[in-house]
């Protein structure tokens, strides 16, 4: 979401007496309150992940107000240490190797290029291979072989090569 | 025919199969190979290189098919139907595990439509003919965060195989063993193509709960078996069917009476 959106949606708000508007988009979470006849909006944008979003979808009938709901997107998106995270794309079975006695397509140090396999997430024997979509160092490495991982969930922390 | 001479027409070429197939797009186009290393590993290739959907690979022989973890899948040259089809659904990631039911019930049904016999289905999507293996589908779906860009369903079946190696001796099984006769593998490729087609549409189409009422009415482990559902990582759980969810995962109601799903792992025990 960018600066542009962002004054879009503030003016929504101004514009039909919106009190309180939440959007999601990218992971990226926005909330315009307004708080009194004068207040112009108050905005705030929080990078959070897919899956605190899903979980704020789930609970969104706890939250009172007008909002509007844009669909996280899970995908590489940075968190708050500069990383861009690899997320599920479905609920799954997470592994990091191709079979049991293989070595794991990669581990905590290793640097990967766009492309590049990271890990498999199973479904009814619907085998989905991740892969990086950026250049850099696999700094973390957040799901457990052979675990149950969630749709949004992260499962690898990238830190991004300087060079282009 | 001269014995010892080999038999062009028992071969699966594009040739004989296209003026059968009454299918409207899968096997449209039909890339055939003696010998190849994994019909699922050229079906990604063409795939990587833009090949449409409904794309069919298939090898006379393989030397490296395989199955789940990377386990090895007997493909005894022109016994078997050993094919990859190439799908570009419009559909979420999160929906796609489906096709893998979609696939088994259409080889359930083809194989009932081509030869007659009535094979069970393992959740998700092993077939069995007296409780012997006769046909596997691996699938591999290469996907964005929200978008396939390609879904390869590939399917191997033992159709005329005399015998399996000792090793899979108790647990794999043939259509000609348990009919007593050679089946057409043209017309059975045909008839799974045509099922497939349409199951595939209907999920495309939203039809899902339609899809997974045809997968319960073939499957014994629907509901009520007792079985061990093998979870990987050393981990097996027990209980008995109880159903499968709206998105095809399994409903084991366990020792204590909770009932839970589960989406993946595989039933290596069942009474």
């Amino acid at each position: 979401m960018n600066i542009k959106e962002i004054k879009e949606l503030i003016e929504i708000v101004s514009q039909h007496g919106i009190t309180d508007l939440e959007v999601e988009r990218s992971g990226v979470k926005v909330r315009i309150r307004k708080e009194g006849p004068l207040a112009a909006g108050s905005s705030q944008a929080q990078p959070g992940s897919a899956f605190a979003a899903a979980q704020t979808h789930g609970s969104a009938h706890a939250i009172e107000g007008p909002r509007v709901f844009v669909p996280a997107e899970p995908g590489p998106k940075n968190d708050e240490e500069g990383l861009a995270q690899v997320r599920s794309p479905i609920v799954g079975t997470f592994y990091r190797a191709p079979n049991p006695d293989a070595e794991p397509f990669v581990k905590t140090g290793d640097s990967v290029e766009p492309g590049q396999v990271l890990c498999i997430i199973e479904a009814m024997k619907l085998m989905n291979e991740i892969e990086a979509e950026v250049n850099g160092e696999v700094v973390k490495i957040y799901a457990e072989n052979g675990e149950p991982v969630e749709f949004g969930q992260a499962l690898f922390g990238i830190r991004l090569s300087k060079k282009l | 025919m001269r014995a010892g001479c080999a038999m062009p027409l028992d071969l699966l070429l594009p040739e004989f199969i296209r003026p059968l197939l009454k299918s409207r797009q899968l096997g449209k186009v039909i890339h055939h190979f003696q010998l190849t290393s994994s019909t699922n590993d050229v079906a990604r290739q063409l795939a990587e290189q833009g090949a449409p959907e409904g794309v069919v690979v298939l090898a006379e022989e393989q030397t490296c098919g395989r199955g789940r973890a990377g386990r090895a899948w007997h493909s005894e040259r022109s016994a078997g139907i050993y094919a990859s089809i190439l799908l570009r659904p419009a559909i979420k990631p999160r929906e796609a595990p489906t096709l893998t039911l979609a696939a088994a019930v259409a080889v359930a049904e083809a194989i009932e439509q081509a030869c007659g016999l009535h094979a069970d289905i393992k959740w998700p999507n092993d077939l069995l003919l007296g409780g012997r293996k006769c046909c596997g589908i691996l699938s591999e779906m290469h996907a964005e965060t929200d978008k396939i860009r390609s879904v390869v369903v590939g399917i191997g079946i033992n159709v005329n195989h005399s015998g399996f190696p000792a090793e899979l001796g108790q647990l794999a099984t043939s259509l000609r063993i348990e009919c007593k006769r050679v089946c057409s593998r043209i017309d059975l490729l045909c008839a799974l193509l045509e099922r497939f087609e349409r199951l595939y549409e209907d999920l495309q189409q939203g039809r899902r709960a339609a899809v997974l009422h045809r997968w319960v009415a073939r499957s014994s482990f629907a509901v009520g078996k007792s079985l061990t559902l093998d979870l990987g990582s050393g981990q097996q759980i027990e209980g008995k069917t109880a159903g499968l969810s709206e998105t095809g995962h399994l409903k084991i109601e366990l020792a204590d009476g909770r009932v839970e799903e589960f989406l993946s792992g595989e039933i290596v025990a069942w009474r």
